[in-house]
């Protein structure tokens, strides 16, 4: 088999990883908007049904999982090829989680069942479930599209999503000192915004990972920044 | 021998240049493979048979020519999204309708995931019909459809139909909820009713009796309000032929308002009007006092004690919009398309606390309707709702100043 076929082969078998992470993120983008009805209508069998769907999703994960490593085995990529591959394996791992988070949502839903959240909840869960669908489906516009514009716009959008968080604790915090919820189901609840906001912060490590596949270049977490000025700042003592 | 193979596959390419279909050029993309494969001692030699045999009727057949086409372009313009593909499951054909699902992200990547495991099915044989709904945003529901195409026993193939059933599946919600929703508006002050008749059956106590009767009187009066509001959202849907006349909507949100600024003082409700240079518009003033009186009445209901009630009018080019923005406790997103349907209660535990008929919205939208414009609603469950009624500047129709044909525009 000559060079220019093998390369053929190996981006017919991108083109599949990739379409197949569309897929992925496309069962997590209406995971998402099925976990808040759930909460949103105490509906215990729709939690149940985006709780079993998940299966599905750990197998296509897995899938593409492995599809990168048979690529990186046997055709051993380079430059953008490798980062390609690279970028597609570390966002698997990024829609995956967040289709577990929509599954935690759906397991609180559960733990909650029959409290009955007061109209300003109400109206800040389907606020923070319609951010945590636009991030999503905006980071899996941005990996198909190879778009730095649209990665580099995910994290102005997930700092609505935060403030958002904030809101509902503050409510769900002055609602429980009003005696409207117990202590077990704030901190349920509290639990339940954590896991939105984690689905924007996976959508804004998608982002750094398409501008990375894209430039080359890493986005360097400010963690990571610290500990590297701290190494450079020993070596020169 | 291999003279004649060559002769077929010059045939071949002849008739695939001619028809230019996708269908010859599947069947003879097959022709070919069994041609290339015929020398080989595994191969059937009446697979050879059969494919000259069909090449040989599609070419001296009318079909050949005119038909494929038709039915090519016929399948292309089918409603339905459809996917052919051959006995293997590879794609033949796919018309335009379903082509998007292809290459489709978000909700059309699970379509095409449904079509594939309809194709997967189909070919081993087995008919499948899966209800997919897509949360969306925007909700839709599909109906896939997969069948395998057998001729004689034999398997040619598999179709799989994708249709939108989106706007079919939310028209029977509404039939539905509206029979459960008059059912539960009559039925519920005439239970009252009777049960309180028949406690008064045995009483003597005249404190008693009288606070029954008071309670039976307060019942009939629901009843007589949900029949009235009933009548006049069906005048306003079925009347024809009423006058119009030039309309200060100025006015209209003045009289609206002036109606319920006694019901706005009891919660503590700042009622505001805001109107500047109002515009006149052909219409029924009454009407269109009633739908405006109908979207206060809303506002104060839904919002409460201390909040406030903000009436605007603003005119947009040609338009005119009256706008009644409250501090209310809003309208959860999933309902917001759906509060202007008759009886639709966005909950049924708040809407018997504030007694109403279930039908206001309703007829503001008629009424909206009917003088060319329409209703809008933006909401924020815990912030508030915004209910705008947007007319054209000067009615419906301002050069023939006709009067409004009424239309039905039942659900």
């Amino acid at each position: 088999m000559s060079q220019i076929e093998l390369r053929g082969n190996f981006h017919e078998e991108l083109n599949i990883v990739s379409d197949t992470i569309v897929t992925l993120a496309a069962h997590v983008t209406e995971a998402i908007p099925r976990a808040t009805e759930a909460l949103i209508n105490n509906d215990l069998e729709l939690a149940q049904e985006v709780i079993s769907h998940d299966d599905e999703l750990d197998l296509l994960s897995l899938q593409i999982e492995e599809r990168c490593y048979a690529l990186i085995a046997l055709q051993q990529p380079m430059a953008i090829d490798m980062r390609s591959i690279v970028t597609a394996m570390k966002i698997n791992g990024e829609y995956e989680r967040s289709g577990d988070l929509a599954v935690n949502i759906c397991k609180g839903v559960r733990r909650i069942y029959g409290i009955s959240l007061s109209p300003t909840l109400r109206g800040l869960v389907t606020s923070m479930g319609e951010e945590a669908v636009r991030l999503t489906r905006v980071s899996v516009d941005a990996y198909a599209e190879g778009s730095e514009g649209l990665a580099a716009a995910l994290p102005d959008m997930d700092d609505r999503l935060d403030d958002l968080q904030a809101d509902f604790i503050q409510e769900i915090f002055a609602a429980h000192s009003r005696g409207e919820l117990k202590l077990e189901e704030t901190v349920q609840l509290a639990l339940v915004a954590r896991f939105y906001e984690r689905i924007g912060d996976h959508a804004v490590n998608i982002g750094d990972r398409v501008m990375y596949m894209v430039t080359g270049e890493s986005t360097e977490s400010a963690g990571a920044a610290r500990a590297r000025a701290a190494q450079e700042g020993d070596e020169a003592e | 021998m291999w003279q004649f193979f060559t002769l077929v596959l010059v045939i071949v390419i002849i008739v695939l240049l001619l028809t230019n279909t996708q269908r010859e050029r599947s069947i003879l993309e097959k022709l070919k493979r069994t041609l290339e494969t015929a020398g080989d001692d595994r191969a059937e030699p009446t697979s050879v048979d059969a494919a000259l045999d069909r090449l040989a009727n599609m070419v001296h057949s009318d079909e050949s020519d005119e038909m494929p086409r038709r039915v090519a372009v016929a399948f292309d313009a089918m409603t339905a999204g459809a996917v052919l593909v051959d006995a293997d499951g590879v794609e033949l054909m796919r018309n335009s309708r379903a082509l998007p699902y292809a290459t489709g992200r978000h909700g059309d990547a699970l379509i095409e995931n449904a079509i594939q495991s309809s194709i997967q099915a189909a070919v081993r044989g087995e008919t499948t019909d899966e209800e997919l709904r897509l949360h969306g945003p925007p909700d839709r529901t599909l109906f896939i459809v997969g069948s395998p195409l057998v001729e004689a026993g034999e398997l040619l193939g598999a179709i799989v139909l994708v249709d939108d059933i989106s706007e079919q599946v939310r028209l029977d919600n509404v039939r539905r909820d509206f029979v459960a929703n008059v059912s539960h508006e009559l039925r519920t002050p005439v239970g009252a009713i009777r049960l309180l008749a028949e406690t008064l059956e045995g009483e003597n106590d005249p404190e008693v009796i009288n606070s029954f009767l008071g309670r039976i009187q307060n019942e009939s009066d629901r009843l007589a309000k949900l029949v009235d509001a009933l009548l006049d959202l069906s005048r306003i849907e079925g009347a024809s032929d009423v006058e119009v006349a030039p309309v200060d909507i100025g006015a209209v949100v003045r009289e609206a308002a002036a109606a319920l600024f006694a019901a706005a003082e009891k919660k503590s409700i700042d009622l505001e009007v805001d109107i500047e240079d109002p515009p006149m518009v052909m219409g029924v003033q009454s009407q269109l006092v009633s739908a405006v009186s109908n979207l206060f009445a809303n506002s104060i209901k839904f919002t409460g004690v201390g909040g406030r009630v903000h009436g605007r009018v603003v005119v947009h080019g040609d338009e005119v919009a009256i706008a009644i923005e409250d501090s209310g406790i809003g309208i959860p997103a999933k309902d917001l398309d759906r509060v202007f349907e008759r009886f639709y209660r966005v909950d049924h535990g708040r809407a018997t606390d504030t007694g109403g008929t279930g039908l206001g919205l309703s007829i503001v939208r008629n009424v909206a309707v009917n003088h060319g414009g329409r209703v809008e609603v933006a909401s924020q469950e815990g912030v508030g709702s915004t209910f705008s009624i947007i007319l054209p500047v000067g009615g419906p129709d301002r050069s023939e100043q006709r009067d409004i044909v009424f239309e039905d525009i039942d659900e």
